[in-house]
């Protein structure tokens, strides 16, 4: 029998700091689910009794542990840290999408001020808070971004631009840490 | 608030700051200064001769202004869109309340009276540098690279830009000198032994739900509804006006589980279009879809020992009757869940084979050992054309945009069982008929071989000027299976000509050509070597 090794999307690129932001990648499943029509209530169901986690709205990430289900887009909504019960594919159509996603966690007291160089999203903590996820662009990139805390944030862009978001994200993170220097 | 006053005021508290550090201060004389209340009129225009300048963008003069309201653009709105005051990138903050105070005095108001007008973004100086957002360098576009790109370009493989994403051209090897050579070697060792190729750049579409197959007949030109589980088959998309707007093929994988293949070009196209005929046109169809393409590393694996090299990789044996021409199924490598395609864009037997991305670099290296003991290995984007123009296969040279199913000879792929978009369209006048120029393959006859892809087509005797064009060339290549030139082109009503000659011409160089109208597939035209 062959042995297949795993390859990470950043492959040797993270994890990295500069200045006071962290980002390290996360290994995780990722699944996207869109229930089938006139049967949301029962995947909701199913999602609820497997995990403990209610339907998010749009915009919202609910989790419980390591157990993520977010709103993706105007169909799906994601799941990680678990591999969701088969219960769920009579109610919804479910993909595995874990390997097509770059997903790093940025981190630090000037993350915000990171972020603002790479999307146009409103990053004021009152309008982006712990629980939010939307979806934009990270410079050229179609994005995920959930704010998992008040200086914390999970992206996602696909895989084959892993090297482009940490080109883009080091260029943004110097950028800040060279304000923050005193001259 | 005067002068005065505030001469004696900094005069006190000097003097109190002298003191409090332990000085004694010397008594000042105060200079003289008005003691008046500090008034302002308003003093809009300086007058005298020349031109008085309000808006510098837009070249706004205060006798513009005047001229506006004496034509009785008296309203601050009416004076804006004439004259352009306040319209230009400083959306007025260097001119508004001049502008303003000039009308207002040339129109007998106050200002309040007058009013302003609304002004936009940017509110305050933006520097250049964000308006650039980081286009420059590598922050211009993403870049996407392959899982197979490490070992690809450790193997010297030029890349080439295929849209955002890098592909290789070919791969060298020592000795070679000249990337026909290379070329040349790849084609003939997929036609004689086994040829690897990362094809993961193609679109992935994941399709789900009771109405899926409803879904894909109306996409399709084709019939999907039959197709079986475990079964691929080509299909043809074509958009609204009735032309081709990308071909692939859709797989089966269960009873409402269904993988779609798109070119790698119109990949974002197509989710595009799904996403709108699904919104838009179908909301009542009970179906689901997401791209998978970035999750799955797929590489072709092509030639007469691709099921060797397969079977010595697979934790499960295939053969002809498992595994048969046009079937697709799971596999496991090594416990891993991948997926096999039975599909060929090389003409030879050959097969995807799919592994989540994270092991696309382990696998990629894999193959290239075992192809390498079967004497193969990896080709590149050169000998990919190559062997589809052997084979008569299609690409967006030739479907580009103004092309239908009946000029690329697939109209009876249009089903007349079903509907699909662009069906009704595709049957207008002027889109089928012996005017359209339909799509043939060439070969140079005389003592000229160069072919040139948007060279145009003439009779052999006329003069190359439009009124008697016939048609164009899209793809080229050198032959070594059929050791000659050939092409593929548009020729008017070039089904009906076989065996004719024509004439190229490109006018850009020169160079003129006798060519063969042919049959497009130039090799192995039973198709023999797909299956068994």
């Amino acid at each position: 029998m062959v042995e297949l090794y795993p390859t990470p999307a950043a492959e040797t690129a993270l994890p990295l700091k500069i200045g006071d932001v962290s980002v390290s990648e996360v290994a995780t499943s990722l699944f996207l689910v869109a229930p089938f029509n006139g049967k949301s209530a029962q995947a909701a169901t199913v999602l609820n009794t497997q995990m403990g986690l209610e339907w998010p709205a749009v915009h919202e990430l609910k989790r419980t542990g390591g157990a993520y289900a977010l709103w993706f887009d105007h169909a799906h909504i994601a799941l990680m840290g678990f591999e969701p019960s088969t219960k769920l594919t009579r109610y919804a159509a479910v993909t595995d999408v874990s390997d097509g996603w770059c997903i790093v966690d940025v981190s630090g007291p000037s993350v915000r001020d990171v972020l603002a160089r790479l999307t146009p999203l409103d990053l004021r903590p009152k309008s982006f808070k712990t629980g939010m996820t939307q979806r934009s662009m990270i410079m050229h990139m179609q994005a995920s971004i959930t704010c998992l805390g008040k200086f914390r944030f999970r992206m996602m862009v696909f895989r084959s631009m892993a090297q482009t978001l940490v080109h883009e994200l080091t260029t943004a993170m110097e950028s800040v840490a060279a304000r923050a220097q005193k001259v | 608030m005067t002068t005065a006053g505030a001469l004696a005021q900094g005069y006190e508290m000097a003097q109190s700051v002298a003191k409090d550090l332990g000085k004694r201060p010397k008594a000042s004389d105060l200079p003289q200064a008005e003691d008046r209340p500090y008034e302002i009129k308003p003093f809009w225009d300086v007058g005298g001769k020349g031109r008085a300048w309000l808006d510098f963008q837009n070249d706004v003069t205060t006798k513009d202004v005047k001229q506006a309201a004496q034509e009785n653009f008296r309203s601050v709105e009416h004076m804006k869109r004439y004259t352009t005051q306040g319209m230009a990138t400083d959306q007025g903050k260097n001119s508004n309340v001049t502008a303003l105070a000039v009308l207002a005095d040339a129109t007998g108001r106050g200002i309040p009276e007058t009013g302003t007008t609304t002004f936009r973004p940017p509110y305050v100086p933006v520097a250049m540098a964000a308006l650039g957002a980081g286009g420059h360098g590598k922050g211009f576009a993403p870049e996407r690279f392959l899982t197979s790109d490490r070992a690809t370009r450790a193997l010297n493989a030029p890349m080439i830009e295929v849209g955002l994403w890098f592909r290789p051209s070919y791969f060298p090897k020592d000795g070679e000198t000249h990337w026909r050579q290379a070329c040349d070697r790849e084609v003939s060792m997929v036609r004689t032994a086994v040829g690897v190729c990362d094809v993961s750049t193609l679109g992935k579409i994941d399709i789900q739900g009771p109405d899926a197959a409803a879904f894909l007949d109306l996409l399709y030109t084709n019939l999907f509804a039959f197709l079986k589980v475990g079964r691929v088959r080509y299909g043809l998309m074509l958009r609204e006006d009735g032309h081709v707007m990308d071909d692939g093929t859709c797989a089966r994988l269960g009873e409402r589980h269904y993988l779609m293949t798109t070119t790698t070009a119109a990949a974002s196209q197509v989710v595009r279009h799904m996403d709108f005929v699904h919104q838009a046109l179908r909301p009542d169809l009970d179906v689901s879809f997401t791209s998978v393409t970035e999750h799955w590393a797929q590489f072709a694996v092509a030639g007469p020992q691709a099921r060797a090299l397969l079977n010595g990789i697979l934790d499960r044996k295939i053969s002809d009757k498992t595994m048969p021409y046009m079937g697709c199924g799971a596999v496991q490598l090594g416990g891993i869940a991948g997926r096999l395609f039975r599909i060929s864009f090389s003409g030879e037997h050959a097969y995807e084979l799919a592994v989540p991305a994270r092991y696309g670099d382990s696998l990629f290296r894999l193959l290239l050992t075992r192809a390498d003991a079967l004497g193969g290995g990896p080709y590149g984007m050169e000998a990919l054309n190559v062997l589809r123009l052997e084979k008569g296969f299609i690409t967006h040279a030739e479907i580009h945009g103004r092309t239908t199913a009946f000029d690329i000879g697939m109209g009876r792929m249009i089903s007349d069982k079903k509907d699909c978009i662009g069906k009704s369209m595709a049957a207008r006048p002027g889109l089928n008929g012996p005017e359209r120029d339909q799509l043939v393959g060439l070969r140079p006859v005389g003592a000229v071989k160069q072919i040139i892809p948007g060279a145009h087509l003439f009779e052999p005797d006329a003069t190359p000027i439009r009124q008697n064009d016939q048609g164009y060339v899209t793809s080229m290549c050198y032959s070594p299976t059929i050791k000659s030139i050939i092409a593929q082109a548009f020729l008017c009503d070039g089904r009906n000509r076989m065996g004719q000659t024509v004439k190229m011409v490109e006018h850009l160089s020169g160079v003129t050509t006798l060519c063969e109208v042919c049959n497009p597939v130039f090799f192995d035209p039973e198709g023999g070597r797909l299956r068994g």
